[in-house]
């Protein structure tokens, strides 16, 4: 385990170690789907993930998710002209 | 008389619609990015990047924009502090100390609209330091060659650890790994592949607002996880919400103190925010001797760091325009910045593009303005935001900075590389090293870099030309005053722990 630093960090426990890795699990999952499966659904599962790992309850997380996922395209794909890929809602033309 | 002339022609520039209403946008989203925990000047100035690019924002409407994000940061890490005791940012820790016991005592209004009022001072007293300063510097820096130049980030290096206080070692270690980072990809002179591994998502080195995302987001997303559980709630601000004359009068002395200080240490590279405000927090105590009701909430202990902070965050304005070379690890971003737009910050911008210097220059006293109007009204507002859960925050944060790393390149290579550097970055900031001289480290790298190969070319490789001017021979000398620093201080230190032994057997 990693040492305490000197601003007094508490070391990290077992289930600082756990969160940790699922906190990075998530990331590498949005990094792998960000292309294939386009940005909306991929950003709504990581959303979803981070706020369930984070201590919301499901159904908020998950209204947080669909809005941060839609949300986030209409912003700056649509609006900030940074483009984001759309992957599997690619067919479907409605963005 | 010149000076008053550029001047007005920046503030043509910064007044004009569009940029005005960048600047605008830039002081909220600073006031909201400063308060939020997770997400600080650095970051949020490195996530604006992508976004201005991608709005085809002219060069100097970019930069009015990061600017303001980088004073409204400053604006907002108080009101955290003030209110719920957590810094959102290292450079506003010392505004707990006194913050947090006036709010806790009812006087959180007073204390809120005091030290805005003291940021505002402070900002007014660095940027007119940066009208009078700058130009001259500028003047003197044209006769530069690439031996000074190397030889002043040198300097700055140096100066970064040797300010660095208490780990020196630890931050000389940061520095060394910025400046490793900084070699990776394909070599400008020779082509060759430097440290890629074979991989050619390396090949084009690291792209900073990649590095600056990961050390900084991500491993701070990590941090916050220690926090997940609901933290302490925020101080009500109550009572007046705005301090009368005989408060405002009674901090005058310490603004102005901590003004002038702050824009010293904000020149200064390396020094930075943290510092000026810890040096400008135990100065004013030091005044106030035993009738300072220090750490108690003592309205001149808040004073003096809000001031110092904003004041250095102008100051720091001062080396990136005129030297090039970042005096913090936001203007480093922001200088990142502008070698994107293909703009080489340096002494010729002042006589080749007066309309970007001058607009910023002019941008930051409208800026001072913007966030005085705003923040004392719509102080409710902000506060609001601090109730944020940390369950829908850092989502939003986290998939922002994807956005903006992958708005970079387009790869998704990127954003492994992202999370791999986040993971190293937690693992320095769990080990107490500092992140932001890593990143000084890297910016400042590539430059010196090719500053040393311009000047090994001219004297035809020998190292003499290092030696060989007056600035050069100067600067050595500031270099070795700064390294031996250090020592001097661990000395003194040792002296005193021994002179107290001595007298404690006694």
């Amino acid at each position: 385990m990693l040492e305490a630093d000197a601003d007094g960090e508490p070391h990290l426990s077992r289930q600082m170690v756990r969160k940790v890795v699922i906190c990075l699990a998530l990331l590498l999952a949005l990094a792998s789907l960000f292309e294939a499966l386009g940005f909306i659904p991929s950003a709504i599962l990581f959303a979803l993930g981070m706020a369930r790992l984070f201590g919301g309850r499901w159904l908020p997380s998950l209204v947080l998710a669909v809005i941060l996922g839609f949300g986030m395209y209409l912003l700056f794909d649509k609006i900030l002209d940074v483009p984001l890929p759309q992957g599997v809602l690619a067919p479907l033309e409605i963005f | 008389m010149d000076t008053l002339q550029y001047l007005g022609q920046g503030f043509g520039v910064a007044l004009s619609p569009n940029n005005l209403v960048t600047a605008l946008a830039g002081t909220t989203i600073g006031t909201i990015v400063g308060l939020l925990p997770g997400l600080g000047p650095i970051n949020g100035v490195a996530l604006l990047i992508p976004v201005a690019f991608a709005l085809g924002l002219p060069p100097e409407t970019a930069l009015i924009l990061l600017a303001s994000v980088y004073l409204g940061c400053e604006y907002g890490g108080r009101i955290s502090s003030i209110l719920l005791n957590i810094p959102g940012e290292a450079s506003a820790v010392m505004t707990t100390l006194d913050g947090y016991p006036l709010a806790r005592q009812g006087k959180g209004g007073i204390a809120l609209s005091i030290s805005a009022w003291s940021s505002f001072i402070g900002g007014m007293i660095a940027t007119l330091g940066v009208v009078l300063f700058a130009p001259m510097l500028a003047r003197w820096a044209v006769s530069f060659g690439p031996a000074e130049y190397f030889m002043l980030m040198v300097f700055a290096i140096v100066c970064l650890a040797g300010m660095a206080g208490d780990k020196p070692v630890k931050t000389a270690v940061a520095v060394a790994i910025g400046l490793l980072l900084s070699c990776v990809g394909i070599d400008a002179n020779s082509g060759v592949y430097r440290f890629t591994f074979g991989s050619l998502g390396l090949a084009d080195g690291i792209q900073f607002v990649v590095l600056v995302l990961g050390l900084f987001s991500i491993s701070e997303i990590l941090m916050l996880l220690e926090r997940t559980h609901k933290g302490q709630a925020a101080v009500k601000a109550s009572g007046r919400m705005l301090f009368n004359f005989q408060e405002g009068a009674s901090v005058f002395a310490t603004n102005l103190r901590s003004g002038v200080m702050g824009f010293v240490f904000g020149i200064l590279p390396g020094a930075g925010a943290t510092l000026a405000s810890a040096m400008s927090y135990m100065s004013e105590k030091r005044i106030a001797g035993p009738s300072g009701k220090f750490g108690e909430g003592d309205l001149r202990g808040l004073a003096a760091p809000e001031t110092a902070n904003s004041a250095s965050a102008c100051g720091s304005m001062v080396p990136m325009l005129t030297l090039g070379i970042p005096g913090s690890g936001t203007t480093a971003v922001m200088l990142g910045a502008l070698t994107l737009y293909n703009i080489t910050p340096g002494p010729l911008l002042f006589q080749n593009q007066p309309d970007i210097v001058w607009g910023l220059i002019a941008s930051l006293f409208v800026a001072n303005v913007i966030l005085i109007i705003m923040n004392i009204p719509m102080i409710n507002l902000f506060t609001r935001i601090l109730s944020v859960p940390n369950w829908t925050l850092v989502p939003a944060i986290a998939i922002i900075t994807s956005i903006g790393v992958y708005a970079v390149h387009a790869t998704t290579f990127d954003l492994f590389l992202m999370i791999a550097i986040g993971i190293f970055g937690y693992i320095m900031r769990k080990l107490g090293f500092p992140l932001s001289a890593l990143l000084l480290g890297f910016i400042l790298g590539g430059m010196m870099e090719s500053n040393l190969r311009r000047a090994l070319s001219i004297s035809d490789g020998s190292l003499a030309i290092l030696f060989n001017s007056p600035i050069t021979l100067g600067l050595w000398a500031l270099v070795i005053v700064m390294f031996a620093l250090p020592f001097w201080r661990g000395y003194r230190a040792r002296r005193a722990r021994l002179a107290a032994a001595v007298e404690a057997n006694a």
